[in-house]
C-alpha cells in the first residue's frame, strides 16, 4: 500500500523517525486491507439518518468563567492572552 | 470481611444505619490503598484530603437526620479521562500531565451532589487507546489476580482498583471494550451503557460516536446503583438521550425470570480465536441457564467479522480530529524546542503523544484525507447501519445475547505491546456494541486454571438496561461470587 | 472593462449574527470587550467539552434564506472542517458541508437606470467564528484573543453571476441591507461583523465555459473587495493575453500595495477532511417554525427601492439610500401614510439631509430624532406655505433638543408663520418695486442679480416671513 508517510505526518503535525514510520505504515496498511473485505455499497447510498434529531439551546447568555479560569493552563501568557511564535514556518 | 471487600449497596445501608461512619470507610479505603498501591499502581492522583472532607460532611448530615443519597459516603475512583474541577486530569498522557480542568464533568457533578467520596484519578491507557493500560505515560497498572499480568485496558486502573479494594466502585469509559475487557480480566462487573444514556460532557473524547462512561463494580446491584445516579439526559451533551428511570429493587432475587428467557448465542463470537478455557467456561454458564429454563438458540451475526475493521476506521477517524486540539497553544504540554509556530506544533505533538496515539491519529487522518473518505470512512459508517439493523432484528426474536467478553485470559505485561494485531483483536467481541450503541455488561464467571478471571458478556437492545440488570443479577445469583484476589 | 473578456465574480460573505449567546455555548456574544473575558471551556476547546447549538442561530439563518428565496433544508447537519491555526482552539471549525440550512435562492439587485439583475445564491450555512490573533511590534510573539471563538456566522455564497464591479457593489450593499433589515446582524465592516471572500475569473466573451478562478480571502472592506476584483480582472487578462494560463490559487488583497498576492496554490491547498460532526445530531425545522419566521420578514430593501422609483418617482440614488436603511424607510413610509398629499421628494430630501445630519451627530435612531407625525406636519406646512423651509428647519432643531411644545405652539412662539396671503404680499411687492426702480431697470438690462436683490428687499419688508415663491411670482408679474 502506497502511503505518503511524510505528507501524512505533516498533515497531523507529528514527526516520526523511519523506524516508527515503517511500523505505523504496516499497521495502517493491515487495517486498511481488512477494509477491502467490507461489503461494497452503492455509490449513492448515504449513512445520514434523518431521524437523529437534537433539541436546540435557548439563546440565553451566561458568563460562568473568568479569564483566569481560561488561561490558568496556558503554557505562556502575556497581556491577558495565550501567546505563540510570530513566525509560522 | 474487610470493609474494602464489601459492596456499595451493603456499605450504604451500614452508613445510614450508623453501623459504620463514612469517615471510617474512607479511612479504610485509603489504608488499603497505602498497603497495595505499590503493587497494583492503579492511581495517578489521590484525593485523600477532599475525600475525608466529604466523608465528614456525610456523617454530619446523617447525624442530623438529613436524607442522603444511596451513594453518600461511598468511595469511588474516577478514570483519569473524566474532568474533575481543580484536580489534575491527565488521560495518562504527557500531553495533559499538568492539565487542571476549571470544570467538572456532568457525571462528577452528579456524584458530588450525591456526596459520593471521590478517592482519586485512575490510571488508563493513554487517551483511552489500548487494551492493557501499558501505554500510560506514568505507570503500568497490574492485575490484582496476578501482578505479572495486565489488568486490561483502557480502564485498567478502574477495574484493578475495584478488584483490589482500593475503591468500592469506579467509573471507566468504553469505546471498543475499555470497561468490559478490564472488568473481565479483573473479575469485576463492568457495564457499557446504551450510547447516549450517560452524559459525555467532561469525558475527554477519544471517539465521540462510540465513547460512553460506565460503572465498574463488584456486583450487579452496585452497577445498577451507580448507573441510576449518573445516567440521564444532559443539556450540555447533544448526543445524550432521555433515559427511563430505573427503580432498582436491591432485593430482587427472582431467578424464575430465567424461565422462558430467549438467549441468543452468536457463533461468530465463539470463533477459533477464542481461548478454549474461555469457551468452556462460557458454555458452562449457558448450560446453567438452560437448566433453569432459558431457551438457548444458536444464531449468526454475519457482520461480526467486519465490526472490528469498522471500529478501527470510525474510532481512528474521530480520534484524529478530537486529538488535534492538543497543540500546546493554551493548555497541556508545550515543547521547549521551537522557534516557529510549525515547530511548536510538531515538537509538542511528537514529544507529548505516545506511539499508539500517534499511530491512531495518523490512521484516522489518512482515512479522512482527500480521496479516501468514500473508500474507508463512508464504508465503515454504512456497515455501522448494517450492524445496528442486525442487532435490532435479533432483539425482535430474542431477549438477550450471550458471549465471551474477551478472546484470551489476562496476558503477561509486555507480551502484546509490540504486536498491534494481537492487541487489537482483544476487542473483537466487544466492539459491535459500541458501534451499534446497545448496552453490554461483563460479569465474572470463574477463575481459569491459572487462577485468572474469565468473564462473559450479556447484551440487550437500546435502553433496556433494566432488563439487562435483571438478567445479570439472576446470572450472578446462580454463579455466586468468584474468589477475591490475594494481593 | 475590456471588450474581449468577461469578468466573472462570485462572492462568499460571512456575517456575524447578533444573537445573545454564541453558537455552541452560552457565552455572551458581544464585540469590543477585554481580551479573553467572554470565554468558557467549550468555546476555547478544552478537553471533554461539547457543543450545543443555539436555536436563534438556526432561526436567523432561515430568515435570511427565506428572504432570499432559498429552499430550506428541514433536516440538515453540521460537519467538522479540520485545520491547525492558533485562533482555532479545537483545530477544527464546526460548519456545514453537504447539507446546508438554505440553498438555491436569489436576490434582485438594483443597477443604474433602474435596471435590475438577479444574482443566484448557492447556499447559506451556519458555522462558528475563530478567535483573533494580535500581532504588534510591542511583543515578539503573537497574542491570541479567544473572545470571538464561537461567535455565530452565516456564510452566504453567491453563484458566479456577478459580471461587473457595479454589480458587485450593488450585491454587497444589498446583502448588507438585508442583514440589517432582518435585524440578524449589525453588518459593521469596521467591527469585522461582515467579511467577504472574493472569487474572480475571466473568460473570452465568446466562450461559454468559465475560466480558472482565484480566491481572495477575508477582504475586510467593501472598497477593498471592489479594488481586488478590478486588479484581478486586469491581472488575469494580462496573463491570458501574453499566452499564459491562470493558476488556481488562493490570494490575498494587500491594501498597502493595492495588489492581490498569492498565498497558496492548488497543490498546497488545505485538506480539510470534512466529516459529519459526531457531537451534534441533526437540525430539524418544522413547517410551523418556517411559516412563523417567514411572517416576520418585512418588504426587503431592493423591492422597496424599486417601489419608490416606480410609484413615487424618486430618483434612483435617493430611493436606494432610503430603502437600504430600515429606519429611514420606516420614517419615510410612515410619514407618507399620515398624509398622502405630501411631496414625497421633500420627505426624502429632509430624511437624507437635515435628519441624517442629526442622526450622525447624535447616533440616535431616526425615529427617536423625529416622529412621523411631526415630520408630516412640518412638510405639509412648508408645502402649503404656512411656514418657509428655513423656518421648518428652525422648528426641527427646536424639537430635537426639546419636544415638549407642539409644532403649532412653536410656530406661534417663534413667530414663524409665513405670510402667504397673495393680496398682502402684492401690496408689499408693489411698494418695494416703487422704491427700487433702478434695480428693475438693471434686471431688465440683463443683470440677473437684481432680481435676487428685489426678492431680498421684499423679504426684508416682510421681516423674513414672506413666502418667497409667491413673492417671486408677484415680482415677475409686475415687472
Amino acid at each position: 500500500m502506497n502511503i505518503d508517510m511524510i505528507h501524512l505526518a505533516k498533515l497531523c503535525k507529528i514527526k516520526i523517525d523511519n523506524k516508527l514510520s515503517e511500523k505505523i505504515k504496516n499497521d495502517i496498511s493491515k487495517i486498511l486491507k481488512s477494509v477491502e473485505d467490507l461489503p461494497n455499497f452503492d455509490k449513492n447510498e448515504s449513512f445520514f439518518d434523518p431521524n437523529n434529531i437534537m433539541t436546540l439551546r435557548d439563546d440565553v447568555a451566561k458568563q460562568e468563567f473568568t479569564r483566569d479560569d481560561i488561561l490558568k493552563n496556558a503554557p505562556k501568557v502575556k497581556a491577558g492572552c495565550a501567546v505563540v511564535p510570530k513566525e509560522i514556518d | 470481611m474487610n470493609l474494602y471487600e464489601m459492596s456499595a449497596t451493603k456499605l450504604s445501608k451500614m452508613i445510614k444505619s450508623k453501623e459504620i461512619s463514612a469517615l471510617e470507610l474512607t479511612n479504610s479505603i485509603f489504608s488499603r490503598i497505602n498497603s497495595v498501591e505499590p503493587k497494583i499502581q492503579s492511581y495517578v492522583t489521590l484525593c485523600e484530603e477532599d475525600a475525608i472532607k466529604t466523608a465528614k460532611l456525610v456523617d454530619e448530615k446523617i447525624s442530623k437526620g438529613e436524607k442522603t443519597s444511596p451513594l453518600a459516603g461511598i468511595p469511588i475512583g474516577i478514570k483519569d479521562n473524566i474532568c474533575t474541577k481543580n484536580i489534575l486530569t491527565t488521560c495518562s498522557s504527557k500531553m495533559l500531565h499538568n492539565f487542571i480542568p476549571p470544570y467538572d464533568a456532568t457525571v462528577i457533578k452528579k456524584l458530588k451532589n450525591a456526596n459520593a467520596v471521590i478517592t482519586g484519578k485512575l490510571n488508563m491507557d493513554e487517551f483511552a487507546m489500548g487494551s492493557s493500560t501499558e501505554t500510560s505515560y506514568f505507570k503500568t497498572t497490574t492485575n490484582p489476580y496476578n501482578t505479572n499480568c495486565v489488568p486490561g485496558g483502557s480502564s485498567g486502573g478502574s477495574a484493578a482498583s475495584v478488584a483490589a479494594g482500593e475503591a468500592i466502585m469506579s467509573l471507566g469509559s468504553d469505546t471498543g471494550g475499555s470497561i468490559r475487557q478490564p472488568a473481565s480480566y479483573c473479575g469485576v462487573v463492568g457495564l457499557k451503557p446504551t450510547y447516549g444514556s450517560i452524559s459525555r460532557y467532561g469525558l475527554i473524547a477519544f471517539a465521540s460516536s462510540l465513547d460512553q462512561i460506565g460503572p465498574i463494580t463488584k456486583s450487579v446491584d452496585d452497577s445498577a446503583l451507580l448507573y441510576s445516579i449518573i445516567s440521564g439526559q444532559d443539556p450540555l451533551d447533544a448526543t445524550s438521550r432521555k433515559v427511563n428511570h430505573i427503580d432498582w429493587d436491591y432485593n430482587f432475587s427472582d431467578i424464575s425470570m430465567i424461565k422462558g428467557l430467549k438467549i441468543a448465542v452468536p457463533e461468530e463470537y465463539f470463533s477459533d480465536q477464542i481461548d478454549d478455557d474461555i469457551k468452556e467456561a462460557v458454555f458452562n454458564v449457558i448450560k446453567m441457564l438452560e437448566k433453569n429454563g432459558a431457551k438457548i438458540s444458536k444464531i449468526s451475526l454475519p457482520s461480526t467479522p467486519h465490526a472490528l475493521s469498522a471500529y478501527y476506521i470510525i474510532s481512528s477517524a474521530e480520534a484524529s480530529s478530537n486529538l488535534a486540539r492538543y497543540d500546546g497553544v493554551h493548555y497541556g504540554y508545550r515543547s521547549e524546542n521551537y522557534s516557529t509556530l510549525t515547530e511548536m506544533y510538531e515538537n509538542t505533538r511528537t514529544e507529548g503523544f505516545g506511539n499508539e496515539v500517534k499511530a491512531r491519529i495518523m490512521l484516522g487522518t489518512y482515512i479522512l484525507s482527500s480521496g479516501y473518505y468514500d473508500t474507508y470512512y463512508k464504508r465503515a459508517k454504512l456497515l455501522q447501519s448494517k450492524i445496528i439493523s442486525e442487532f435490532q432484528e435479533t432483539f425482535k426474536e430474542y431477549d438477550v445475547i450471550l458471549t465471551p467478553t474477551v478472546p484470551t485470559p489476562p496476558f503477561p505485561i509486555g507480551a502484546e505491546i509490540n504486536d498491534a494485531t494481537k492487541m487489537h483483536s482483544n476487542d473483537m467481541n466487544t466492539v459491535a456494541s459500541n458501534i451499534s450503541g446497545i448496552p453490554a455488561i461483563s460479569l465474572p464467571c470463574c477463575l481459569n486454571k491459572d487462577a485468572l478471571p474469565i468473564g462473559f458478556q450479556l447484551m440487550c437492545n437500546h435502553f433496556e438496561e433494566e432488563k439487562l440488570f435483571k438478567i445479570a443479577k439472576c446470572c450472578e445469583l446462580l454463579i455466586g461470587n468468584i474468589k477475591l484476589p490475594n494481593i | 472593462m475590456s471588450n474581449k473578456y468577461d469578468l466573472v465574480v462570485g462572492l462568499e460573505i460571512h456575517a456575524e449574527l447578533s444573537t445573545n449567546s454564541k453558537i455552541y455555548c452560552s457565552c455572551k456574544n458581544e464585540f469590543g470587550l477585554e481580551v479573553n473575558s467572554v470565554c468558557c471551556p467549550v468555546c476555547t476547546g478544552m478537553p471533554g467539552t461539547l457543543p450545543t447549538l443555539n436555536k436563534k442561530v438556526v432561526e436567523y439563518a432561515i430568515k435570511m434564506g427565506l428572504a432570499t428565496n432559498c429552499k430550506i433544508n428541514q433536516i440538515s447537519k453540521q460537519d467538522r472542517k479540520n485545520y491547525f491555526y492558533p485562533d482555532l482552539p479545537k483545530a477544527y471549525q464546526i460548519s456545514q458541508s453537504d447539507i446546508p440550512l438554505c440553498e438555491n435562492g436569489y436576490l434582485d439587485i438594483l443597477l443604474e437606470n433602474s435596471k435590475t439583475k438577479r444574482i443566484g445564491i448557492t447556499r447559506i450555512h451556519i458555522e462558528e467564528d475563530a478567535g483573533k490573533l494580535l500581532k504588534t511590534d510591542k511583543f515578539d510573539v503573537t497574542l491570541i484573543d479567544f473572545n470571538r471563538c464561537g461567535v455565530p456566522l452565516i456564510e452566504i455564497v453567491s453563484e458566479p453571476d456577478i459580471r461587473s464591479i457595479e454589480e458587485a457593489k450593488a450585491y454587497l450593499e444589498t446583502i448588507k441591507s438585508y442583514l440589517t433589515y432582518l435585524n440578524i446582524s449589525d453588518a459593521k465592516m469596521q467591527e469585522g461583523s461582515i467579511r467577504c471572500d472574493v472569487n474572480v475569473s475571466v473568460k473570452p466573451k465568446s466562450e461559454k465555459n468559465l475560466g480558472t478562478r482565484c480566491e481572495m480571502k477575508n477582504v475586510n472592506t467593501f472598497s477593498g473587495a471592489l479594488k481586488a476584483i478590478e486588479y484581478e480582472y486586469q491581472r488575469q487578462i494580462d496573463i491570458l493575453e501574453s499566452g499564459g494560463t491562470i493558476k488556481q490559487e488562493t490570494r490575498k488583497w494587500d491594501e498597502k500595495s493595492s495588489k492581490t498576492i498569492a498565498i497558496r496554490s492548488k497543490e498546497n491547498a488545505q485538506d480539510y477532511r470534512y466529516f459529519p460532526e459526531p457531537d451534534l445530531r441533526n437540525i430539524s425545522v418544522d413547517d410551523k417554525t418556517i411559516q412563523k419566521i417567514f411572517s416576520e420578514i418585512p418588504e426587503m430593501p431592493n423591492h422597496k427601492a424599486i417601489r419608490y422609483i416606480n410609484n413615487f418617482k424618486l430618483p434612483q440614488a435617493d430611493a436606494k439610500l432610503i430603502a437600504n436603511h430600515i429606519q429611514r424607510a420606516t420614517l419615510f413610509e410612515k410619514t407618507y401614510e399620515l398624509n398622502k398629499n405630501l411631496d414625497v421628494k421633500m420627505i426624502a430630501n429632509w430624511i437624507l439631509t437635515t435628519i441624517s445630519e442629526q442622526v450622525n451627530k447624535t447616533s440616535k435612531n431616526y425615529l427617536e430624532v423625529i416622529t412621523p407625525e411631526n415630520l408630516s406636519k412640518i412638510i405639509s406646512y412648508i408645502q402649503n406655505g404656512h411656514i418657509s423651509t428655513s423656518s421648518g428647519k428652525k422648528i426641527f432643531k427646536q424639537i430635537v433638543s426639546d419636544n415638549s411644545k407642539s409644532i403649532d405652539q412653536l410656530i406661534k412662539d417663534l413667530g414663524l408663520e409665513q405670510i402667504s396671503n397673495a393680496d398682502e404680499l402684492e401690496n408689499i411687492v408693489i411698494k418695494v418695486l416703487k422704491e427700487n426702480e433702478k434695480s428693475i431697470n438693471d434686471y431688465k438690462n440683463g443683470k440677473t442679480n437684481a432680481f435676487g436683490y428685489l426678492v431680498g428687499q421684499c423679504m426684508k419688508a416682510t421681516k423674513g416671513k414672506g413666502n418667497p415663491s409667491i413673492i417671486k411670482d408677484t415680482i415677475k408679474k409686475h415687472i
